[in-house]
């Protein structure tokens, strides 16, 4: 019928597509800009940093000008150079914390997927118990007992990001089994755990990749709120979530830059990862589409 | 009483498509007489369905009405208003569409959906508009008692009727139906040609859209074949199955398959041009056993033989 | 079919929670008690202390006991409704007296935040999708991005700062003015003031949720918009909206049609954006000192009272549990498609 011609591509006028398809691109563009900043900064802290970020270096309550880029907070420490040091923190409890949700969502999500049975059932059950639960709260509850220190935020925040894998890689893992190329692995006899990593992982590599940048993104939001309740790290190691908790009281006071910079470090760099990952699902949901 | 019921002239839909512009309905010319089944025949993308959808107006973007006129009973539907449009649609013209599956609202009563079209043009009340819901539900063939049902409750039979009780209710002049039996099964096939006759037989003119030049023979008046978004041949139903004038139509003929007779079933070669970029000449030229010199150069006019109107350069030749 | 069923789809859908409190429960109690650290310890800090008095808190929190027993004791005192006593100053308060009083604040905040979500996501998603391709489109889907990853205390902040400090027309903390004095029935505040007829404490206590849950719906409207937008876009492409104009349905009428189509997915989403939001309350109420359940738990998380978050974390798994079940029965409500 007529409507094979007006497929996908065909939605809208050329100028209007032209013009559409820019924010597509622009998102990635933007995402990436955004991560690759604050990742810098995080490597290159110790040379482009102004200042010692946990020393007084100067008088308490400057606001900004060009001696302190973002002012001096209570104790007279550069907040320029803690927001910079701060993405240290920040980068590495959330990428740890991610790579250790991987490394167990993943392998129990193919398992449970590809095997089936009692196994899943089970796997599936606590998994979507836990993908229930409030993520800042199980987190909370993890780091409360841990105690505070970087590595172990990156433990409770891993925790909450495990479900997100282990359901991603299950879902795909089931609709992939059921091709016909994995049936032809079967034939020739190959063992289930190569079918596993040679045929299967890899045609999850997309699918990783979005969740991986989104679940970044939220973990991000979520390493800031823990610290923000005092959870993640101890004073005087530089971290927006817990700078933002002590300049609250001084912000309400008209000390803006206390709150303003650290706050808006965390959205920015957040949204650096939603944006890729908002880009590169919509790529992933077109190459599905044609 | 006017001559026609429904005058398409000159029609010409374009969809703005990232790859170029494709010119779906390349101006074509129809008319339709009071009480008359007209079907439009044609291969997929040959433009059938949008210039049936061009009358109701249900064209959208990237596609764009660029020319031509459709006169109903004497208005000029490209240039009436909206709000006087959304009088005559749906009131004076029913539409049945292809896929019943998915034309009904999902989440809503078929007595609902049918009760809304008498409390939209007649503005009666819920109460009586459902009593006259009912009274077309059984005209359609559907037991009263479904009044109630949710669509997905129905099988796909079903839910044709209850989108032909839709179109039908208010007793439209026109009823334009695209594929109504494309999605079902053959014995329900025809008993929704039936039920569209039933309606003929009281005074609806039905345009008719499909690609099945058989179906339409049985049931039509005049039958109209397009190719690649041009009307190609026209006329009487009989005379177009007994005497076909365009090689396309002959084709068209010549793939269906007859049970009286020990013909060979031929298909044609070639595929239907791009029509972002149709061929010079006459468009169905490089698919044309009889293909000469003039067809490749000049588009064939539409010429008529009494009744029988083709365009093709070769028509008498052979 | 229809709706005869929908009872003992309710009682089957409810019994299914069961299993979801158990595991949720387990989940919590295996990660507090296989996690390095002696509870106690934690709570008096490094300070030596006789062994008697160790003993004695030991006693207290359930901890004397091996831990089989110590997982039946603690679920039948829970499912007494007792969630255990505190650890810390006070010491042997019921778990649960906090939790009657600081629930309801948190159930009120997240009630309006709730609202606020839902409608914002609902209007823009809407809009989103009838300007799909146009600028107005990509503002909304950049509106969706910024929302969700806006810090919530940094929201919260600079609305407390222009509401409250520049402009002056809302408080910044609390849920009442505290020289009003409202009689409380359900603890929601909101509805006490209505059920008892106080006129002042009605305003206060909406004036003081206004940022608090703004802030919330803001954060987490941002799914919504996009979800709505999505579903809508596909759902203005399904043939049943052109068959309604077809049938020259008014545009209006075409709309609410298919927002009614779009919303039924969004439902799914609901139950999972609750959980979320009672996360996000709890940075909320730490930033706007609502006196909810989040600002209890950060209470006892300074005093290093496991006992006590324990308790709270147990009765959060409970509430999550009821949410779902709620959500899904509302599912099977507005979908007839829904076989039960």
């Amino acid at each position: 019928m007529d409507r094979r011609i007006k497929p996908k591509s065909l939605l809208s006028p050329l100028a209007k597509q032209l013009t559409s398809r820019l924010p597509g691109r622009g998102l990635l563009l933007a995402g990436l800009a955004i991560v690759l900043l604050f990742m810098g900064m995080a490597v290159f802290a110790p040379w482009i940093s102004p200042y010692d970020p946990t020393k007084m270096v100067d008088k308490p309550f400057l606001p900004p000008s060009l001696k302190h880029f973002m002012g001096t907070n209570r104790i007279g420490q550069d907040v320029f150079s803690r927001i910079i040091w701060g993405s240290r923190i920040v980068l590495y409890v959330v990428f740890s914390a991610t790579l250790l949700s991987m490394a167990i969502g993943i392998p129990l999500g193919l398992l449970s997927g590809y095997r089936g049975g009692k196994i899943d059932r089970v796997l599936s059950m606590f998994m979507d118990s836990m993908y229930s639960f409030p993520a800042l709260i199980l987190a909370i509850a993890i780091a409360a007992v841990l105690g505070p220190s970087p590595m172990n935020t990156a433990i409770a925040i891993a925790f909450v990001y495990i479900p997100t894998y282990f359901r991603m890689i299950r879902g795909q893992t089931l609709s992939i089994k059921s091709q016909l190329f994995i049936d032809a692995a079967h034939a020739l006899g190959i063992p289930d755990k190569r079918i596993m990593l040679i045929h299967i992982l890899p045609n999850l590599a997309h699918t990783i990749l979005v969740v991986f940048s989104l679940s970044v993104a939220d973990a991000i939001l979520t390493e800031a709120g823990l610290s923000f309740l005092g959870l993640s790290v101890t004073p005087p190691t530089p971290d927006w979530g817990y700078d933002l908790r002590v300049g609250q009281p001084f912000f309400l006071n008209g000390q803006w830059w206390l709150v303003f910079f650290p706050g808006l470090s965390v959205m920015l760099l957040a949204m650096g990862f939603a944006l890729i990952g908002e880009a590169l699902s919509e790529r992933l949901s077109l190459a599905q589409s044609i | 009483m006017p001559r026609y019921l429904l005058e398409i002239k000159d029609l010409v839909v374009k969809y703005y498509a990232l790859s170029g512009i494709v010119r779906a309905v390349d101006h074509v010319s129809l008319a339709v007489k009071p009480g008359e089944w007209i079907s439009v025949v044609g291969e997929s993308g040959c433009g059938k369905s949008t210039m049936a959808y061009s009358i109701a107006r249900l064209i959208s973007p990237p596609g764009k009405i660029v020319d031509g006129k459709i006169v109903f009973d004497g208005r000029d539907l490209l240039r009436t208003s909206p709000k006087e449009f959304r009088k005559i649609l749906g009131r004076e013209i029913g539409v049945v569409f292809q896929d019943p599956m998915t034309s009904l609202d999902p989440l809503r009563r078929i007595g609902d959906q049918i009760a809304e079209v008498y409390m939209t043009h007649l503005g009666m009340k819920k109460k009586e508009a459902i009593e006259k819901a009912i009274e077309v539900l059984e005209r359609v063939g559907i037991p009263r008692d479904k009044i109630s049902a949710y669509p997905h409750q129905m099988s796909g039979g079903q839910r044709q009727r209850v989108a032909i009780a839709i179109a039908v209710a208010l007793r439209p002049k026109l009823l334009i139906a695209d594929e109504p039996t494309t999605a079902l099964d053959v014995i329900v096939q025809d008993t929704i040609m039936d039920l569209l006759q039933s309606f003929k037989k009281e005074g609806t003119s039905i345009l008719f859209i499909t690609h099945d030049l058989a179906l339409a023979a049985e049931r039509s008046d005049r039958i109209a074949v397009m190719y690649a978004g041009k009307l190609v041949e026209e006329g009487p139903a009989e005379k177009i199955v007994e005497n076909p004038l365009h090689p396309y139509t002959q084709g068209l003929l010549k793939s269906v398959p007859d049970l009286w007779g020990p013909k060979k079933i031929e298909s044609i070669p070639g595929y239907p041009p791009d029509l972002r970029s149709p061929p010079p000449g006459c468009r169905f030229h490089p698919r044309c056993r009889y293909a000469g010199e003039s067809c490749r150069r000049e588009e064939p006019v539409l010429r008529c033989f009494g009744e029988h109107c083709v365009a093709c350069h070769r028509a008498w030749v052979k | 079919m229809a709706k005869k069923g929908l009872g003992y789809y309710i009682v089957v859908r409810a019994l299914m929670i069961i299993p979801t409190i158990l595991i949720l429960y387990t989940i919590v109690f295996v990660l507090l008690r296989i996690l390095p650290g002696n509870p106690i310890l934690a709570v008096v800090g490094t300070r030596n202390i006789p062994p008697e008095q160790l003993r004695h808190l030991e006693h207290l929190a359930g901890l004397d006991k091996p831990l089989i027993a110590q997982y039946f004791d603690y679920l039948w005192n829970v499912l007494h409704g007792n969630f255990g006593v505190t650890l810390a100053s006070p010491m042997g308060v019921p778990v649960m007296d906090y939790i009657a009083t600081r629930f309801p604040a948190t159930l009120e905040l997240a009630i309006w935040g709730f609202t606020f979500s839902v409608i914002i996501g609902l209007v823009t998603g809407m809009i989103a999708a009838l300007k799909r391709g146009g600028k107005i489109d990509t503002t909304m889907r950049i509106y969706s991005i910024v929302a969700y990853t806006l810090f919530i205390p940094w929201l919260g902040m600079i609305l407390q700062y222009v509401f409250g400090v520049v402009l002056g027309v809302l408080p910044t903390g609390g849920r009442i003015d505290p020289r009003i004095n409202l009689q409380t029935i359900t603890g929601l505040y909101v509805l006490d003031s209505i059920l008892t007829g106080n006129l002042p404490a009605l305003i206060s206590s909406i004036k003081h949720l206004i940022l608090p849950s703004l802030t919330l719906g803001i954060v987490l409207s941002g799914a919504y918009t996009r979800l709505v937008r999505n579903n809508m876009v596909d759902v203005l492409s399904m043939d049943f909206i052109r068959s309604y104009k077809a049938r020259g349905i008014p545009g209006y009428k075409i709309t609410w049609y298919a927002l009614k189509n779009a919303f039924i997915p969004v439902i799914t989403l609901m139950g999972l954006q609750f959980a979320i939001l009672l996360g996000g309350a709890i940075l909320t109420e730490t930033t706007f000192s609502w006196p909810g359940m989040g600002t209890f738990i950060v209470d006892r998380i300074e005093y290093r009272d496991y006992n006590s978050i324990q308790g709270a974390i147990i009765f959060f798994a409970f509430f999550v549990a009821v949410i779902s079940l709620v959500v899904d029965v509302i599912y099977a409500l507005l979908d007839p498609r829904i076989k039960y």
